[in-house]
């Protein structure tokens, strides 16, 4: 299996996927991270012949043309996709979210925090939970 | 029990006593030599025992002697001694065979004494060699040792026997002394029965004893009362030998005793005369077992005789025959004479009394039977006098008068006597006779008996029958035509006079011939004042036409009436209305005149009135009303009466609306159809008042809306439906009009809603978007910023730090604000969820957040219980939070954080403070402090946005209650909210 990519992050808000990236490598969570911008972006680096299977996928929900519920939920629904985990990292607290993409079978929701030093806490968490302490299936 | 049978039980029972003691006795004997034979027995062996120690006691001499002496002479007793042992010793074993015991002491001694005896022959044989030797031998005290245990054995053997000895004669003793007891007691029993048997048979002698003397007395006694009693007794027996007479008699006879006993028979005591009636009597006396009252007479010795009254019974066998009789005589002279006397009288008498000519009777004045009557009367009746004497004159039916006995009889008893009283007497062939009778009451014999003394009279008396009859009859028949018209005319008086009616009689010219006495009570006439009166005066004016015609009508045909109703005069000038009829009877000749009946009717003329006055009243009433008035049959719902408004509202005439179709007046818009129509009739018929709205069609064809009131009553007598119609057009039209702007309203506020809900959504949508886009660029500034300082902060300096920090603290601080402001923002669209609060709770879980272990100072935190309230909760916790938060912080500059929290009941609500010892603030601003985005303090000194407080006081106000909050620059503020008990 092609494992160059470790943490696959899609989000839309440069600034934020700046400080994302910078957290992780900081924290030498993961060596190759690939951020991407928008949900289609994403889907087509997964679902194309290559067979990617990153270590963890971190996905903003709120995003043009295809938004992270869609690439959730195309993910999820796939047999070999499936086994990644999937932590949604979004500003958005809403219930509903959280109850759909729960539903769909999100591994984690994150709401991210405001407060800079929250955020880098918060995703050091995660990476490090994921990458770290988690015990990943072989394909990934 | 008798006595004999008291004395034989009493005789066998001294008879067991004797036998049971024979008995007893006999064996007691028995036992006792026994025991005498047991103790001789016991002496023996005791003699026999000793003899045995005597004889070994020679031996032992005799051996001791030789010894001594060596003398053989001494072995003689010896030698003779052992002989006489062995058969003492065989005697002892014999005797001692009954006491085992005792035996075998003995066989022990046996072979004692043979040790003894072979000592013996030892010390014998040993002195026949030397004395020495034998000395020796005896020295060694064998032998006496040996002795000494005989002896002892014998003596033990001995205390033995005597032991039995001793018991054996106190058993003996003992025997004795109880059988000398038994037979003691017996003894004595046995004189107690032969001393009770004796009392008995003595007292039963001295009994029987006194029984013969008491019979010998009165013996004695009936001897005498019978010998000398004042009339005679003799018995005669079957042959009629007198075999017994008593002194009397005798004296009487003049025999002496032995001539007469068993020596003549009673014929020859009596005089020839009378032997039939003693024959027959004796007979008699056999057969029938008595005879009474027999007259005798007797015959003395001396030839003369008496009369006597002889009464007997006989004394009968066993077999029914007669063996003796019990015959009184009573001596019947005297008697005799007077009885002759009498019968003299009773004859002059009886022939006076039968052959007088007058008619003469003797009555039983009780009973007034018959008790004689003379040949004249019996005759002059018409019976034989047997047919008369015994009955009275009622059963003989003679009276011809027979109520008049009874008077007749108190008369006479009254009196005494009566005379010339005349009497009707019937014959026994039912002719009536008359006689003059004397009549008077005398004892006879001791009863009052009627003598009477008549004679013939009835020739006179027939002649004046007759007249009196016919002048009775006469005067009876007169009289009774006089009553009956009498009684007639008082009947028919009394009808009239006491009838309420006013009744005349009047001429056709109007004279009142008659008037009843109700004239006089109705009109206030005298009856005099009537008589005069023409009665046309009497009646009134418009009346008068009337009557007359009525009269013309029957004037001329007798017996026809008329019935009319007029007014009359009453004399104190009222006019009295009458009604009643006036008949033509002027050609009955026994009235003769115009026979008018009339009564009052003021009463009922008053009632009329005011039924009629009531009923025009009612029906103005029903004409009138302002509803119009129905009424329907119940079955069918037909219409049967209308009032005026009925007509005036629907514009048909009254006739109209009783006889037009009732479809006319439907609409048959649904609801009000003819059937919804007829429904509610029926219900009300029921019983069940209805009251509804209902369309109904005029006669221009326009439609109206009532009211209606069904109600079921009774009229004239039948249940029928009162309908009243109430016109509500205009009500109507209101109704319909509010109607429609209801339901314009309703239409509006669903709209409304829908909007309120579309702006809702949009609202939320905004918020969601405020706080998710306006929030992202705040992370980056405040993250950028920290790279900055993280990363390249070696580049920067002093200044360059602080600039980069202000950058982000006011990024924070912008990020705060849109989280606030959206929670105020949040507050007011969320709803309220109220329920029991622990306001404790809440409190302490708000403390627990907000003071951690990393960022605690030197806190004092009071809880004054809390009073749980009604809120909701998620809000109340926010206020907390603010308040506590609040206290915190500005109490955060202090060396001790003081912090009270606590709550008051008041009425209808509770009011919960907070205070703190922080920085506290000037009351001059105290109305800003609620204010959103105000703040009374710098943000170099206590950040903050401002929104805090208002968010509080938003949450209180919503729930009804008030905040507010003193204050004193740097010494502290205290911030009350009420919340309303639910």
């Amino acid at each position: 299996m092609n494992n160059t990519v470790e943490i696959l992050l899609v989000e839309d808000n440069p600034d934020d996927a700046g400080m994302t990236i910078r957290t992780l490598k900081k924290n030498n969570l993961a060596n190759h991270i690939l951020h991407l911008e928008d949900g289609q972006e994403a889907l087509d680096y997964l679902f194309n012949e290559e067979n990617k299977m990153p270590r963890l996928i971190l996905l903003d929900l709120k995003m043009p043309r295809v938004d992270g519920i869609e690439v959730l939920r195309k993910l999820k629904a796939d047999e070999k996709k499936r086994v990644i985990p999937v932590v949604v990292l979004t500003s958005s607290k809403e219930e509903r979210d959280i109850i759909e993409t729960y539903k769909l079978g999100v591994n984690a929701y994150i709401v991210k925090p405001v407060d800079f030093d929250q955020f880098v806490k918060a995703v050091t968490q995660v990476g490090f939970f994921w990458m770290v302490l988690n015990q990943p299936p072989a394909e990934i | 029990m008798r006595l004999e049978i008291k004395l034989a039980i009493g005789f066998l029972l001294t008879l067991s006593i004797f036998v049971a003691l024979s008995v007893y006795t006999y064996l007691t004997s028995k036992e006792q030599i026994e025991s005498s034979r047991w103790v001789t027995h016991t002496n023996e062996v005791l003699y026999s025992s000793q003899r045995l120690l005597t004889v070994v006691l020679d031996a032992e001499t005799g051996y001791r002697g030789f010894v001594l002496t060596g003398n053989p002479k001494f072995l003689e007793p010896y030698l003779n001694s052992t002989d006489s042992i062995k058969g003492r010793l065989a005697e002892l074993l014999r005797l001692s065979a009954d006491n085992s015991l005792q035996q075998a002491k003995i066989k022990k001694l046996a072979v004692v004494i043979n040790e003894k005896i072979k000592w013996g022959e030892q010390v014998i044989a040993a002195r026949q060699f030397s004395f020495e030797d034998a000395s020796n031998l005896v020295t060694s005290l064998k032998g006496k040792k040996l002795m000494d245990e005989i002896r002892g054995m014998v003596r033990d053997f001995q205390t033995e026997e005597k032991r039995l000895l001793v018991s054996r004669t106190a058993e003996s003793e003992t025997q004795i002394y109880n059988f000398s007891n038994v037979t003691l007691i017996t003894r004595i029993l046995i004189v107690i029965i032969l001393l009770t048997m004796y009392w008995m048979v003595f007292v039963n002698l001295n009994a029987r004893r006194q029984a013969e003397a008491d019979l010998r007395n009165m013996s004695a006694e009936i001897r005498d009362l019978y010998d000398n009693a004042p009339c005679g007794y003799h018995s005669v027996n079957v042959h009629g030998l007198v075999v017994e007479m008593n002194e009397t008699e005798l004296r009487w006879l003049g025999y002496p005793r032995e001539e007469v006993i068993n020596k003549l028979t009673l014929n020859d005591l009596i005089t020839e005369a009378t032997y039939p009636v003693l024959e027959e009597n004796f007979l008699l006396l056999k057969k029938r077992g008595y005879i009474n009252n027999v007259a005798l007479e007797f015959k003395r010795k001396d030839g003369s005789s008496f009369p006597s009254i002889v009464s007997a019974t006989a004394i009968v066998g066993a077999a029914g025959n007669f063996l003796r009789s019990r015959s009184t005589v009573f001596d019947n002279t005297d008697r005799k004479e007077a009885e002759e006397k009498i019968k003299e009288s009773e004859r002059m008498f009886s022939m006076l009394f039968y052959k007088s000519p007058v008619m003469k009777a003797i009555m039983e004045a009780s009973t007034g039977n018959y008790i004689e009557v003379n040949d004249a009367l019996a005759d002059f009746l018409g019976h034989t006098k047997e047919e008369i004497v015994g009955k009275t004159s009622i059963e003989l039916n003679m009276h011809g008068h027979p109520e008049k006995r009874e008077q007749i009889i108190k008369n006479i008893q009254k009196n005494g006597f009566v005379r010339e009283l005349e009497m009707q007497l019937n014959s026994k062939d039912g002719k009536a006779r008359w006689v003059s009778t004397n009549v008077d009451l005398v004892n006879l014999n001791g009863k009052d008996c009627f003598l009477s003394a008549g004679i013939d009279i009835t020739a006179r008396k027939e002649a004046e029958e007759k007249i009196s009859q016919m002048n009775s009859e006469l005067g009876k028949l007169v009289e009774e035509k006089t009553q009956k018209v009498i009684a007639n005319e008082k009947r028919f008086r009394s009808m009239i006079e006491r009838n309420s009616d006013m009744m005349t009689l009047a001429t056709p010219d109007g004279k009142l011939l008659y008037s009843s006495p109700s004239l006089t009570s109705v009109l206030g006439y005298s009856e005099e004042e009537l008589s005069t009166i023409p009665a046309f005066e009497l009646i009134h004016p418009d009346d008068v036409h009337g009557l007359m015609e009525q009269m013309q009508q029957i004037i001329n045909t007798a017996g026809k009436s008329f019935y009319r109703q007029h007014r009359l005069l009453h004399k104190d000038g009222r006019w009295i209305w009458c009604e009643g009829s006036v008949t033509n009877l002027i050609n009955d000749p026994s009235i003769g005149a115009l026979v008018s009946n009339f009564r009052d009717i003021t009463e009922r003329k008053q009632i009329e009135e005011a039924i009629k006055l009531a009923e025009a009243n009612y029906r103005e009433i029903f004409e009138n009303a302002t509803d119009a008035i129905y009424v329907h049959e119940i079955e069918t719902g037909k219409v049967l009466e209308v009032n005026q408004r009925a007509s005036e509202i629907t514009g048909y005439t009254k006739e109209e609306l009783l006889t037009t179709n009732p479809h006319e007046f439907i609409t048959n818009q649904p609801e009000y159809t003819f059937e919804k129509a007829i429904d509610y009739i029926q219900k009300a018929g029921a019983g069940e008042p209805q009251l509804f709205e209902w369309l109904s069609k005029k006669k221009d064809g326009s439609f109206n809306w009532f009211e209606v009131n069904l109600k079921r009553a009774s009229i004239a007598g039948k249940e029928r439906i009162l309908a009243f119609f109430r016109e509500i057009n205009d009500r109507k039209k209101a109704q319909l009009e509010i109607q429609k702007l209801n339901d314009e309203l309703e239409h509006k506020v669903v709209q409304r809603t829908a909007q309120l809900e579309t702006v809702n959504k949009e609202l939320e949508a905004f918020t969601y978007s405020v706080s998710h886009d306006l929030r992202a660029p705040l992370r980056s500034v405040v993250g950028y910023a920290q790279i900055l300082k993280e990363d390249y902060g070696n580049n920067l300096d002093k200044e360059g730090h602080r600039v980069t920090q202000v950058i982000i603290s006011n990024a924070n601080r912008m990020g705060q604000l849109i989280d606030d402001l959206l929670d105020f923002s949040r507050l007011g669209r969320k709803e309220l969820r109220k329920a029991n609060l622990n306001m404790d709770e809440i409190v302490h879980g708000v403390l627990r957040e907000l003071i951690t272990p990393e960022n605690w100072r030197h806190h004092e935190v009071k809880v004054i219980q809390l009073k749980p309230s009604h809120a909701d909760q998620s809000m109340l916790r926010q206020v907390w939070t603010n308040l506590i938060s609040n206290a915190l912080k500005y109490s955060g500059k202090k060396e001790v954080t003081k912090i009270e929290i606590g709550s008051i009941d008041e009425n209808g609500h509770t009011c919960y403070y907070i205070s703190d010892n922080g920085a506290g603030f000037d009351m001059k601003y105290v109305d800003k402090l609620f204010s959103v985005f105000q703040r009374l303090h710098r943000i170099s000194d206590f950040e903050g946005t401002g929104v805090g407080l208002a968010l509080v006081k938003r949450i209180i106000q919503r729930h009804g209650g008030t905040v507010w909050a003193e204050g004193k620059i740097n010494e502290g503020a205290k911030f009350y909210f009420t919340l309303p008990h639910n």
